[in-house]
């Protein structure tokens, strides 16, 4: 079976080493991951994943700006990109909500099966 | 009080008057009396002079033959002033006027003045017998058809004439003196009353500004309390709003910072969870235990966002009882599974408040949520909306939210909107709520109150807003 390709881009080392361990145990995810957004950029362009988790806010280059920086690359502008933030508040969506620019995203801690589900959701899709 | 103060000037003003007035009259009797005792001295002298002249001029003429009309010019300072000599009979010899003359005195007023005046003539014609001198006042009666009294100064003084005994009389009217004193005290009266008047516009104008002012300094002292109370009010908003900007920052930075190590830990449960695969209770208890505990934490970092996400309002003219029944709507799943029954009460026609609709939801869903609670076994919840005028004649508009749980712990109402204060710490309660509650509620400007019901179990949640 065809594995599915995601790429993870979170500066929380230790969070994507288990995420990895996670979405691999599944049997259905090859997982790469980055731990910076500029880092993130260069492996989207060559490990040409099906779907990419996004931190919003990192430390060098935050998630927004990545994803702004990938529609502008045609090889990486249909990859769809699902946000990963630690705060969701109203006001929060209010600032980032132009940004995140119609991207779904999932609120920090994340449990492993709505994030399983919003994957499968997402790429089906497209 | 206020009365009072009107009307003290007033009786102030009318006692000056009555006092004014009285003076004015005593004085105006003794200036009458000292003009007409100085006519009478005059007149006393005139004679006198007169009828010594009369005596070194005269001292061989016959009485009748004396020529009277030159007398009175000597006196210019007299006016109408009336010349007799009389023999010692008191019948007249001479006249200024010629006339009456050949007639006697008595004789010529009998019954024709009043009896006390009569008896004044008599007493004189008695002095002018005797040879004496002297002055009196008689009112005698004018010769007119329609005769008036004349009050009359009389002087008299014998004349030692080489035949017979005979005396002068002079005679003046009571009112050629005592006229100028009254034209006088006419002036005054007029000119004084025209002072006391201009005196009382000006007493009336006065008070009545000093009036005006002191309204107006009543009115600006009320006008700054006011703006007084309203500006700390304004500055308890503004430190709140403050403190809250702090909260804020401080709870985004905390959320970050121990929702990544919370996230590490359930990724480590789930992989743990996953890879071991375990039949040994006591490590799948354990795993739950860490997965329920974290639950836990993410629980406190979420409340605390959402107490510190209150910093802005969106707010529009809303009916609150259309909110309460969103609220309502919104909670009805969980209201019904716990059985409790909902009673409506709503004001119709209720005035619409500026508020923000999704904020004031929260706060309703939490207190619902609170009684939800505080009521394991179900039972009622009674919301009654209604609106009502303050002493100070401001509207507001109420809602009154009671249940018949546990009411609120001995103790525990002055904590209840203290963050993190809770008494559900077992079922998750992070204390975050209520201060979130009331946090919104001090944003509108509005007052919340909570207390347990008098005479019967349960809480009573008041919350009121300026319509």
């Amino acid at each position: 079976m065809n594995k599915k390709k995601i790429l993870v881009v979170d500066d929380e080392e230790k969070f994507t080493k288990y995420l990895k361990l996670n979405l691999e145990l599944t049997g259905k995810y090859e997982v790469r991951v980055e731990n910076k957004g500029s880092h993130g950029l260069e492996a989207a362009k060559a490990f040409k994943p099906d779907l990419i988790l996004l931190d919003v806010m990192m430390p060098d280059m935050d998630g927004s700006e990545v994803a702004s920086l990938l529609r502008e690359e045609d090889s990486c502008k249909n990859i769809p990109v699902v946000f990963l933030t630690a705060i969701v508040t109203e006001q929060e969506i209010e600032e980032k909500g132009s940004d995140i620019g119609g991207h779904p995203f999932i609120a920090k801690p994340i449990n492993l099966k709505n994030l399983i589900s919003s994957i499968e959701q997402n790429i089906v899709n497209t | 009080m206020r009365i009072t103060r009107t009307i003290v000037p007033y009786i102030a003003i009318a006692v000056i008057l009555a006092v004014t007035g009285y003076i004015f009259r005593l004085n105006h009797n003794a200036f009458e009396k000292a003009m007409v005792d100085q006519a009478q001295t005059q007149l006393m002298i005139t004679a006198l002079s007169e009828a010594q002249s009369i005596e070194r001029h005269s001292y061989n003429t016959e009485i009748s033959a004396i020529d009277t009309s030159g007398l009175v010019k000597h006196i210019d300072d007299l006016e109408r002033v009336q010349v007799l000599i009389v023999d010692d009979d008191a019948k007249i010899k001479h006249s200024h006027y010629m006339n009456y003359i050949g007639e006697n005195l008595l004789t010529l007023y009998k019954g024709k003045i009043s009896n006390p005046e009569w008896l004044k003539l008599n007493s004189m014609v008695q002095k002018i017998k005797n040879g004496e001198q002297g002055t009196v006042i008689i009112d005698f009666f004018s010769d007119d058809v329609n005769p008036n009294i004349v009050k009359t100064l009389l002087a008299f003084a014998p004349i030692h004439h080489v035949n017979t005994r005979s005396s002068i009389i002079v005679a003046m009217e009571y009112d050629v003196v005592a006229e100028p004193v009254n034209k006088n005290a006419r002036d005054t009266i007029v000119f004084g009353g025209f002072a006391l008047f201009m005196f009382f516009v000006l007493a009336a104008s006065i008070f009545h500004q000093q009036k005006k002012k002191a309204d107006e300094l009543q009115n600006l002292y009320g006008t700054l309390e006011n703006e007084h109370i309203k500006l700390k009010t304004t500055q308890a908003q503004l430190i709140q709003s403050e403190k809250m900007g702090i909260v804020g920052k401080l709870s985004s930075g905390v959320a970050h910072e121990v929702k990544n190590p919370l996230m590490i830990i359930i990724q480590g449960i789930e992989y743990l969870k996953e890879k071991l695969k375990t039949k040994d209770e006591d490590v799948s208890m354990a795993l739950k235990d860490i997965e329920e505990a974290v639950g836990r934490a993410d629980n406190v970092v979420r409340g605390l966002l959402d107490f510190a996400s209150v910093s802005k309002l969106v707010t529009m003219q809303e009916n609150i009882n259309l909110i309460l029944d969103s609220s309502l709507l919104l909670m009805k799943n969980l209201l019904d599974k716990n059985n409790i029954k909902i009673t409506r009460n709503f004001e119709e026609n209720i005035p619409y408040i500026t508020i923000d609709k999704n904020k004031i939801q929260q706060v309703f869903l939490n207190i619902i949520l609170n009684s939800v609670d505080a009521m394991p076994g179900g039972g009622d919840i009674i919301i009654r909306t209604y609106a009502e005028q303050t002493q100070d004649h401001e509207k507001r508009v109420i809602v009154q939210i009671e249940d018949t749980g546990t009411g609120i712990p001995e103790g525990v109402a002055e904590k209840i909107f203290e963050p993190f204060f809770t008494t559900k710490h077992s079922k998750g309660g992070h204390g975050l709520g209520l201060p979130m509650v009331k946090n919104i509620i001090d944003m509108h400007g509005g007052k919340i109150s909570i207390s347990n019901r008098t005479g019967g179990n349960g809480a009573v949640v008041i919350v009121s807003f300026k319509a």
